[in-house]
């Protein structure tokens, strides 16, 4: 199919570390990718490549046909068919959850504020926040701040969804509930890619894993190609330590 | 020998009018110091180009480097001089709020700069422009950090003010003066000046922990 996202020999480094060393990669609608691979080895860069936090050396990223690497105004369209759940529970600390979902959808989206108050209790509802309106994210767990941050940005409407390590910085029973919401996700149809430790836990619903290494994609294929099949030396140790931790 | 209040009681309305020229003063002064210390502030915590940065940080380095009097008589005895000439009350508002404004302008700077850099990333991968990120998710949550700093520049400014009495200005140090010079009793008259000036701080101070308590309540943690 492809066009949807392609990501195309893409090239990037900080000063003389190399991170990305020609990542390609396509993803269809509502497809479900599990990124992997150790801490460092490139897979918070390539997603912020994939929504614009950074700008590539070398190749392209494109969504639905649009480039990333063009002028602002043109990146920018590009990235609206993206959503980002961060590693570190960015929500807005000055903001009311509700006022964390509903203030994208009127600063970005121009919504007026019964539109956009509307839409985000939908969104809370749908990751069970619905009693937690007028909290600041300071009185939240860290779990419900990561569902805030979810909502507020299944509420932008994006086609794909990008999540860095979300359960990396929660405790195992917390991380548990934002799994939960993530797994609902996986029936609205989102494409998502998912970087994460949770291998058997995404695993389940994940249509693909890749694995990355160095800062290249080594492996790509089934989660039972990936788990059960695989022979390459780096992805099995990979999962063999990933087991022993978890 | 005693202290004798009769001639400060006597002279008590001339010397509320001089308070509350101080106030006046420090408030106007204070506003637009507000107004420098963030378009200053903003405009160094980004990348902005060099022709640029570098007037700002003269500005900050020249008023932060020399002392305040010495600007007031540059802005007022000097500045006529190549044919800039105004009034002592707009010399006295503007040394203060130039001088003010140049120290809370790194106060403002700082505060950006200790927000959360993923809180802007985050507005920026939900779609805010830059201008909407700093406008609605990174300005206020600086100006938490900026608060009591601030109010703390304001007390200071209040205090400050004292040297516009030099460049004939009647605010509350003036009139003291001029107490003192028909009385020769220094001792009352400056101390009933001293505590008008502490009431004022006092003041400031009050106020700046009731705004503090009121933004505690997302700051919980």
């Amino acid at each position: 199919m492809g066009g949807f996202l392609e990501v195309t020999d893409v090239r990037k480094s900080f000063g003389n570390l190399l991170v990305l060393d020609g990542v390609s990669m396509s993803l269809d609608p509502g497809e479900i990718v599990m990124l992997i691979g150790s801490s460092g080895c490139g897979k918070s860069t390539l997603l912020r490549c994939i929504n614009g936090l950074e700008k590539v050396d070398s190749g392209d990223v494109r969504i639905k046909s649009e480039t990333l690497q063009g002028n602002a105004r043109e990146a920018r369209r590009a990235r609206k068919s993206v959503g980002t759940v961060f590693q570190h529970l960015n929500v807005f600390p000055h903001l009311t959850v509700l006022e964390n979902v509903a203030n994208p959808l009127r600063v970005v989206r121009k919504m007026n504020k019964p539109e956009a108050g509307e839409r985000a209790l939908r969104e809370l509802a749908r990751v069970q926040l619905s009693d937690k309106l007028h909290s600041y994210p300071a009185q939240l767990s860290g779990g419900q701040k990561q569902r805030v941050a979810i909502a507020r940005a299944l509420a932008m409407d994006p086609e794909i969804m990008l999540f860095d390590e979300p359960t990396s910085a929660l405790d195992p029973e917390i991380a548990a509930e934002v799994l939960d919401t993530i797994r609902d996700l996986a029936d609205l149809g989102l494409a998502m890619i998912l970087a994460t430790h949770q291998v058997n836990f995404i695993s389940s619903f994940a249509h693909r894993i890749v694995f990355m290494a160095d800062g290249r994609l080594t492996a790509d294929g089934t989660p039972h190609e990936i788990l059960v099949e695989n022979t390459d030396p780096r992805l099995t140790r990979f999962l063999a330590r990933l087991r022993e931790n978890t | 020998m005693g202290l004798d209040f009769s001639y400060v009681r006597q002279a008590f309305p001339f010397i509320l009018e001089g308070a509350a020229r101080t106030v006046e003063i420090s408030v106007m002064a204070f506003a637009l110091a507000l107004l420098i210390a963030y378009a200053v502030g903003i405009a160094r915590a980004k990348h902005i180009p060099r022709w640029l940065a570098f007037p700002l940080r003269a500005y900050v380095e020249l008023f932060r480097g020399t002392p305040l009097l010495v600007q007031l008589f540059l802005i007022y005895y000097g500045l006529p001089q190549i044919g800039i000439v105004m009034g002592a009350w707009t010399a006295g508002v503007l040394g203060l709020a130039l001088n003010s404004g140049a120290y809370m302008s790194e106060i403002v700077r700082a505060s950006l700069l200790a927000v959360d850099r993923g809180q802007a990333e985050a507005a920026e991968a939900l779609g805010y422009g830059r201008l909407q990120a700093l406008r609605h998710i990174v300005l206020p949550q600086a100006t938490k950090i900026a608060l009591p700093p601030l109010t703390n520049s304001l007390a200071s400014l209040l205090k400050e003010s004292s040297l516009v009495s030099i460049i004939a200005i009647t605010e509350l140090t003036r009139v003291g003066n001029i107490i003192y010079s028909r009385t020769m009793a220094p001792f009352e008259i400056y101390l009933t000046v001293a505590f008008l000036y502490l009431l004022m701080t006092a003041v400031v101070s009050v106020v700046s922990r009731r705004l503090e308590r009121t933004s505690r309540a997302w700051a919980a943690s």
